[in-house]
């Protein structure tokens, strides 16, 4: 009964959704090209929204999928995700003096591989601070630290926003903010305050959704994230735009060299870019070098 | 312009962190981790190796690239003191040439097999080959090879497998200061100096 309430569901918002048709995407990418509006707004998925109003949208987005959020990241990335986040912690390389910050990084996943690549590497220190906008986000992150056995002496969890970190200059020496960046309202500031609390030397990495350097998987691309994904959010997780809003979000956000151009224009040096699967995410390194 | 002021600053930097991995060798090896450990002396956080995402081969490469560059300046002071009318005969000047480059190995023998397996790598031979040409270049240009036939490439080939040899049977050398090293560098510059 509850199967066929959900398919009801998931028909309904299909019909409503598709019934606009499948020149949607096309179409409203040409409107954003050409809007003319240039008071204090900023986009929202495709839609244009007041600045003031992103961050309260992105809250809420993501205080409703708090719960599924991994599960969610499984079943889109078809549990890909997980190397992508290997990967990233992989270039990272941390040392036994890494004092890490990981922004956005709500439920944890890169703080609890930097513990477990500083335990394999036989290093017993390390310390790191999940900073995430969204309590919610937070209290999931700590229940699986919780049951995944990391003491509260390695991780600190912190609620504050990118924008305005309540840290002291030049305190750690890595930043890392994976599958956040796109979602703050004014990335330049979340890179100056990247630049702000890095010590010397320290190092800038984000790992990103970014740009296919392919049209034709490009294509299938597109197909999969506006036809399947929101669906995949209907039924597993009962919500459908959250997910209209991700891959909204991830189509505007700056391709790969205009990401490394802003983050140079921070103040960053040796800024570099790595694709992942095709461009389909990338990680962007830089360094605090030349202060 | 400021630009390039900018990257001159980034490059002396990378420098002073190689530069000072390198006494960390003997113990990590040409690793990233030798790196880490150098850029923590001179101020910088572990995790800058990632500065050089080739990792020990870019250490590898640093060392090759200043040895060079140590060997051309000994050479050209060695040809501007000398009598010009006393020219030391060219293969004596090679062979002196070779032993004083291989002799810089000397302090990283022990991890040497490493670095040439690093280098034999597929990405990292294209700069290996750069650096093994650009010595044999030196070496020959020093000894007053000014030839503008095929001979240039015929000795510089020559010249790059000799040192080729002699690098390896340097590795398994167990004699008092090298010494069966030198005798076997001057037995293969016959050889050629026979062709």
């Amino acid at each position: 009964m509850a199967l066929a309430k959900k398919l009801l569901e998931v028909k309904r918002r299909i019909i409503s959704n598709y019934g606009i048709g499948f020149h949607t995407v096309s179409k409203r990418l040409y409107e954003m090209k050409h809007e003319g509006n240039a008071s204090k707004e900023t986009h929202f998925g495709f839609e244009t929204v007041k600045e003031t109003e992103k961050a309260e949208k992105v809250h809420s987005v993501f205080e409703t999928v708090a719960s599924k959020y991994d599960l969610m990241n499984d079943a889109m990335s078809f549990g890909v995700h997980r190397v992508w986040k290997d990967i990233f912690i992989q270039r990272l390389g941390p040392t036994a003096d890494t004092l890490l910050l990981d922004v956005a990084g709500g439920t944890g996943d890169i703080a609890f591989r930097f513990l477990k690549y500083m335990h394999i590497a036989g290093k017993m220190s390390g310390r790191v601070t999940v900073c995430d906008i969204n309590e919610a986000m937070l209290d999931v992150g700590q229940s699986r630290a919780e049951k995944l056995g990391f003491s509260s002496k390695q991780i600190d969890w912190l609620q504050a926003d990118a924008e305005k970190l309540p840290i002291d200059d030049a305190s750690f020496t890595a930043y890392t903010i994976a599958f956040g960046i796109r979602n703050v309202t004014h990335i330049d500031r979340v890179l100056e305050e990247a630049y702000r609390v890095l010590k010397p030397g320290g190092r800038f990495m984000c790992l990103e959704f970014s740009q296919l350097n392919n049209e034709m998987l490009q294509w299938m691309y597109d197909q999969y994230s506006f036809q399947v994904i929101p669906v995949m959010g209907q039924i597993i997780a009962g919500q459908w735009k959250p997910y209209q809003y991700l891959v909204e979000s991830i189509r505007r956000f700056p391709n790969q060299e205009d990401f490394k151009a802003m983050i140079e224009d921070a103040g960053f040096c040796q800024v570099n870019y790595e694709n992942i699967s095709f461009g389909i995410v990338a990680i962007h390194s830089g360094f605090k070098l030349c202060s | 312009g400021e630009e390039d002021n900018t990257n001159e600053k980034e490059y002396k930097i990378k420098y002073k962190i190689l530069e000072a991995s390198l006494p960390f060798v003997q113990e990590h090896g040409w690793t990233k981790n030798a790196i880490s450990e150098g850029a923590r002396t001179v101020g910088y956080p572990g995790t800058a190796h990632g500065l050089f995402p080739r990792g020990g081969a870019e250490l590898v490469q640093y060392f090759y690239v200043i040895c060079n560059q140590q060997l051309a300046q000994t050479l050209k002071k060695e040809t501007e003191a000398a009598d010009p009318s006393k020219c030391k005969e060219p293969a004596l000047f090679i062979q002196g040439a070779v032993e004083k480059r291989l002799r810089m190995i000397i302090p990283y023998i022990g991890m040497w097999p490493q670095a040439l397996v690093i280098m034999s790598l597929p990405p990292n031979v294209p700069p290996a080959l750069a650096n093994l040409l650009t010595l044999v270049d030196d070496i020959c240009y020093y000894a007053g090879d000014r030839s503008v036939d095929f001979s240039w490439y015929s000795r510089r080939v020559a010249l790059a497998g000799i040192y080729k040899m002699t690098e390896l049977y340097m590795i398994q050398d167990k004699s008092a200061d090298f010494e069966e090293t030198w005798h076997f560098l001057g037995r293969r510059i016959e050889d050629v100096s026979q062709l």
